[in-house]
């Protein structure tokens, strides 16, 4: 009798161990894929919804082959919080140089301290990172302006580059000519004060340079960014502005007037 | 028709800076517009026209090279009329374009019938002149200085760079307006000549033309003629 009860509960207990173990095995596996894709999807591919993802876009970037999971790694089970910030930290696990660069800069110390829009999506886009060659993608040379314009939009650099001729070819549709971050840098951009900004003055010449072959120091000397005003740094832009609008207002007025002076002149003639 | 006597006014090298000119100042206009006015949607359009920005861009600067070579062609010009003593002072002012003004305007005003008599080149003739002169000092001055930004920054600070590009457009507009208004209305609209004289292109003016645009020049040619004729008529006979 003993030996039997202790039979059946060995028996028992072995049971019970190998479905403990299986199914904390189980869980183990659940754990380590944590949602699938098709499971991300089962819920996101809801067109009408505000957490909608267009599965296509993603599947046409270069993280194409990446499942959700790759950069959304916090999620594990449903229901679940936003995530969007917390993606943007998942950058770094592949593209660490980039972003040790954009942690030491403008962008990334304002992003570090609590801004959430300054992230890489904000110029790379979240879902739809495209390679910069392609023209859709808003680090594309010809999108760069608009990309920086849409937090800097009315600021002194942004309108002064749009009636530049760098501005003005780039919107045109130039590769050549320079756009923001030729001169500012990408994920390195620093505050003119900074002495290892591309933009601080002793710095200038060389980043001139790049396209412009000889580091002339004169190019330090004046801004690049200038408003024409008729005092300040812009006021030889302003008062150039000025003498020639006025010398072609009374130059060409002076020339109708002769023009219908003598039309005048040949009227008379007829009528007499 | 009874052929008329013909003067010679423009000579094949004055003709063809004339076509330098012209051409690439119509070529210049409308590939520096667009980026004058880069905003407006017609800019666009040029640009597509073009196929490009690079594209018309480089038009631009094709037209810069025939406008720079057609002042440098005028300037060795005058450089060789001058050392093979065929100088002419007549381009330069003279205090008589300001009497001549003054009678134009009494005329047109209807103060007085008398119309300026003028020599080889009339005061309207003159600006024009000068202007391209003024012209070239300013928009092919500042056109160097933005196409080779290198070199212009080893002598000048950037702001002389940047007010050059302000003043090579406005310039050029004012330009623009000179030839399309004042220019054209008095080669080609004026009553006088429409649709257009031809003195660019063949270098001649009738008789009839001188006696009407140059009558003092008309009187010293024929003047000259005249003595011409009877030195030779009196080294006849003396023969």
């Amino acid at each position: 009798m003993n030996i039997l009860l202790d039979r059946r509960l060995i028996m028992t207990a072995w049971l019970v161990t190998i479905i403990l173990l299986g199914m904390a095995m189980m869980s183990g596996i659940a754990y380590a894929s944590s949602m699938t894709t098709e499971q991300c999807m089962s819920c996101h591919s809801n067109e009408s919804s505000p957490m909608y993802v267009d599965q296509a876009k993603i599947e046409a970037s270069v993280h194409g082959a990446f499942g959700c999971n790759t950069c959304h790694m916090q999620i594990t089970a449903f229901p679940h919080q936003s995530t969007a910030a917390a993606a943007a930290q998942s950058c770094k696990m592949c593209h660490a140089d980039a972003s040790k660069e954009y942690a030491e800069s403008v962008h990334g110390k304002i992003f570090a301290a609590g801004n959430a829009a300054l992230g890489c999506s904000s110029c790379h886009d979240s879902h739809n990172v495209l390679p910069t060659s392609h023209p859709d993608s808003p680090v594309n040379r010809l999108n760069v302006p608009a990309t920086c314009a849409s937090c800097h939009e009315g600021s002194v650099p942004v309108k002064s580059y749009t009636d530049s001729f760098h501005g003005i070819a780039n919107k045109f549709g130039s590769e050549r000519t320079a756009q923001c971050a030729d001169c500012h840098g990408t994920h390195n951009i620093l505050g003119p004060d900074d002495q290892n900004s591309m933009v601080a003055k002793a710095n200038v010449p060389e980043t001139c340079a790049t396209c412009h072959k000889i580091a002339q120091p004169n190019f330090a000397v004046g801004l690049e960014h200038f408003e024409k005003k008729p005092y300040g740094e812009g006021a030889p832009m302003y008062w150039t502005l000025k003498f020639f609008t006025w010398l072609t207002i009374i130059t060409i007025s002076l020339l109708i007037i002769h023009i219908e002076l003598d039309l005048y002149r040949r009227l008379r003639e007829i009528e007499s | 028709m009874e052929k008329q006597t013909r003067f010679k006014r423009f000579d094949i090298h004055q003709r063809i800076q004339h076509g330098m000119m012209f051409t690439s100042f119509i070529v210049l206009a409308l590939t520096g517009l667009p980026i004058k006015y880069h905003y407006t949607g017609w800019a666009q359009v040029v640009v597509n026209l073009f196929g490009g920005f690079d594209n018309m861009f480089f038009t631009h600067l094709t037209g810069a090279v025939v406008m720079l070579a057609s002042s440098a062609y005028h300037l060795a010009y005058l450089l060789i009329m001058f050392l093979i003593g065929k100088r002419s002072w007549a381009t330069m002012p003279h205090p008589k374009d300001i009497i001549d003004l003054v009678v134009s305007m009494k005329y047109f005003l209807g103060l007085s019938k008398d119309k300026p008599q003028f020599d080889r080149y009339s005061y309207k003739e003159k600006f024009d002149y000068w202007a391209v002169f003024w012209g070239m000092f300013i928009i092919g001055g500042s056109g160097l200085m933005m196409w080779f930004p290198e070199i212009s920054a080893q002598y000048f600070p950037r702001w002389v760079i940047s007010s050059a590009r302000v003043a090579h457009s406005d310039e050029a507009m004012l330009a623009i307006l000179a030839i399309f208004i004042w220019h054209f209305y008095n080669v080609h609209f004026s009553p006088s000549f429409f649709p257009g004289s031809w003195v660019w292109w063949h270098g001649q003016l009738t008789r009839e033309e001188m006696k009407h645009e140059h009558p003092i020049e008309l009187e010293r040619i024929e003047k000259q003629q005249d003595d011409g004729q009877k030195a030779i008529d009196s080294k006849k006979l003396n023969v």
